[in-house]
């Protein structure tokens, strides 16, 4: 019976084994072609590792091209993003929960709506309400005349801050603290704002983290809105970047490899170190972050 | 007093809302009903729109890229949203052992989910190179001739689906996790005492005591692939001839490379219907079917 038990767990680490070596191989792929040198790609098969493992493929593909300014833009636009969303989110989740004022549940339960709008149905009109925004990029007040907020950070971030699944998760780990906690910090002469920022926020925390690794991640990963809202090399986000790249260096795959696995890197390593955080997003959620 | 503190609570509230609530309106709300006016029109950049009542539609329904593009969409969610779903409650199933240690795998798992489409989709135009290419070695290693996979319109859109399978398969592995832990063990001692087999403890208790996750995953997986455009766009640009175009990559081509807003807008609409048609029967089924109740 022991034995049998013994075989069943062997088996099972040897399935699991082989699964996640099929899931992990084309990373790995990507990972040793990277490294490999251009004489070597240059061979007219397949080959896994490489001969010699070379750094200059990294060196070669991050000085083709404006990669420092890509970075910052993803940087900057994944920053803003998340702490504006988390900001906007949270503080709308303390109203809904805490604040009593007329229509308040319903709108809340219409703002969920949102949960079953597919962004791609959308972003036509999106993208004409911010092409056509009053005084923004040489538009007049009426919206006419120049680009609006097309080829603008803020362009790329504004749509993505209201996050109706941020402010419902907030929500419920709002409706878990004591009422009693807003009714004495009330009595102390403390502002229902002060309560929201002094108390709730630096309570919340893990659902702060939560929501934000989500964001960062979506947000870090963007493809579809970038690509329709900006024309200008210098606004271009890392995924556009390396979109683009990989169309004019398709003789190049080790330069190609070396731009998609630092692209991919900082999310990995920022799933990877919390992933306890991630994954009780991931299952509270069913919504993509 | 106490009705000023009550106006002064509510004005607050408002104040706290009104950023996330502006927002939601002017980019999820106002869209849909703007996307279903611009539908009516021939709406392109510059130039003022005109009301043109359904001659987008009437044009849409001969166009023979949409009509490939709408058969290549239902392919992809057919077989590409019934693969996660299947092997992802599969994966779910194995990694929930208790007799294994399975948190490392389920990381590996799950990596694919987290990583870019552009990356995870470049990486795979390498792997399917013809010449260069894994899965043209292993064909080698059998003696198949090689497949120039994307640049062969029977191969493009399968290689396609298999790719989407590997990327997505980790959300529902979790998600499904998540579910099956939620199934309280006494349960399964139940069935078993009873005398019935795996199978039988699978379809007859597990998986009817899961179905609100598989019912929810089935629903949000059935709108993503429904909305599958990114990995089309990089990998093959809805070639070879059209075999892997799909409903957003058309939406996509027609409004922002040939600015033709209101046609695009018009297949947007249609998008939404079909959508929503799907959703719609997924509730009824399942409410006939197993009792689920959302």
């Amino acid at each position: 019976m022991k034995n049998k038990m013994k075989i069943k767990k062997m088996a099972l680490y040897v399935v699991m084994a082989v699964l996640a070596m099929i899931f992990l191989f084309p990373f790995l792929i990507m990972l040793l072609t990277a490294f490999k040198s251009p004489a070597e790609l240059q061979q007219p098969y397949f080959s896994l590792f490489p001969k010699e493992f070379s750094l200059d493929n990294f060196i070669g593909a991050m000085s083709t091209g404006n990669w420092a300014r890509y970075f910052a833009n993803s940087i900057f636009i994944t920053a803003v993003t998340v702490l504006a969303s988390l900001f906007l989110n949270s503080m709308a989740a303390y109203a809904f929960t805490r604040l009593k004022f007329p229509g308040r549940d319903l709108l809340f339960a219409f703002s969920l709506v949102a949960l079953m709008i597919p962004e791609q149905v959308i972003m036509i009109p999106v993208f004409l309400e911010l092409k056509t925004f009053p005084l923004a990029g040489g538009n007049d007040i009426f919206g006419v005349g120049g680009t609006g907020l097309l080829n603008t950070y803020a362009g790329l971030i504004i749509p993505f801050v209201a996050h109706p699944f941020g402010v419902f998760l907030c929500r419920q780990f709002f409706m878990t603290l004591p009422k009693s906690l807003d009714e004495a910090a009330v009595l102390d002469g403390c502002s229902r704002f002060r309560v929201f920022w002094n108390i709730y926020l630096p309570l919340s925390k893990p659902t702060l983290v939560t929501l934000g690794l989500l964001k960062a991640v979506t947000t870090w990963n963007q493809y579809t809105w970038p690509l329709i809202l900006t024309n200008k090399d210098e606004m271009r986000t890392v995924q556009l970047a390396l979109s683009n790249f990989s169309t004019e260096f398709v003789t190049n795959w080790g330069y190609v490899m070396a731009a998609t696995t630092l692209i991919i890197l900082p999310v990995a390593i920022l799933f990877l170190c919390l992933q306890k955080y991630y994954v009780s997003g991931i299952i509270s959620s069913g919504v993509k972050g | 007093m106490k009705v000023k503190v009550g106006f002064r609570q509510a004005v607050l509230g408002y104040l706290m809302i009104a950023p996330f609530y502006m927002v939601f309106l002017f980019i999820y709300l106002v869209p849909v009903l703007q996307t279903i006016w611009n539908g009516f029109t021939d709406r392109k950049i510059f130039e003022e729109p005109n009301f043109i009542g359904f001659a987008n539609y009437v044009q849409i329904f001969q166009d023979q890229y949409f009509i490939k593009a709408l058969f290549n969409t239902l392919i992809y969610v057919l077989f590409a949203h019934f693969g996660v779903m299947v092997i992802g409650l599969a994966l779910a199933l194995l990694v929930n052992s208790k007799l294994v240690k399975s948190n490392a795998f389920r990381a590996a798992y799950f990596l694919p989910y987290v990583a870019s489409m552009v990356g995870v989709s470049i990486i795979w135009i390498w792997m399917l190179d013809p010449t260069k290419g894994f899965f043209n070695y292993i064909l080698k290693i059998f003696g198949i001739n090689s497949i120039n996979w994307l640049a062969d319109s029977r191969w493009a859109l399968p290689a396609i689906i298999v790719m989407g399978i590997w990327k997505g398969v980790g959300y529902n592995m979790l998600v499904n996790l998540a579910g099956l832990q939620g199934v309280d063990e006494s349960y399964y001692e139940a069935a078993i005492v009873d005398g019935a087999n795996k199978w039988q403890v699978f379809w007859k208790v597990t998986f009817p005591l899961i179905s609100p996750t598989t019912f929810f995953l089935f629903i949000t997986g059935m709108i993503n692939s429904f909305n599958m455009f990114e990995q089309v766009n990089v990998m093959t640009g809805g070639g070879p001839m059209n075999a892997t175009t799909t409903i957003v990559h058309q939406i996509y081509t027609r409004a922002f490379l040939k600015y033709q807003m209101g046609y695009a807008s018009a297949e947007s609409v249609l998008l939404m219907l079909l959508m929503g048609v799907f959703v719609f029967f997924a509730f009824r089924f399942s409410k006939r079917g197993s009792g689920v109740e959302m």
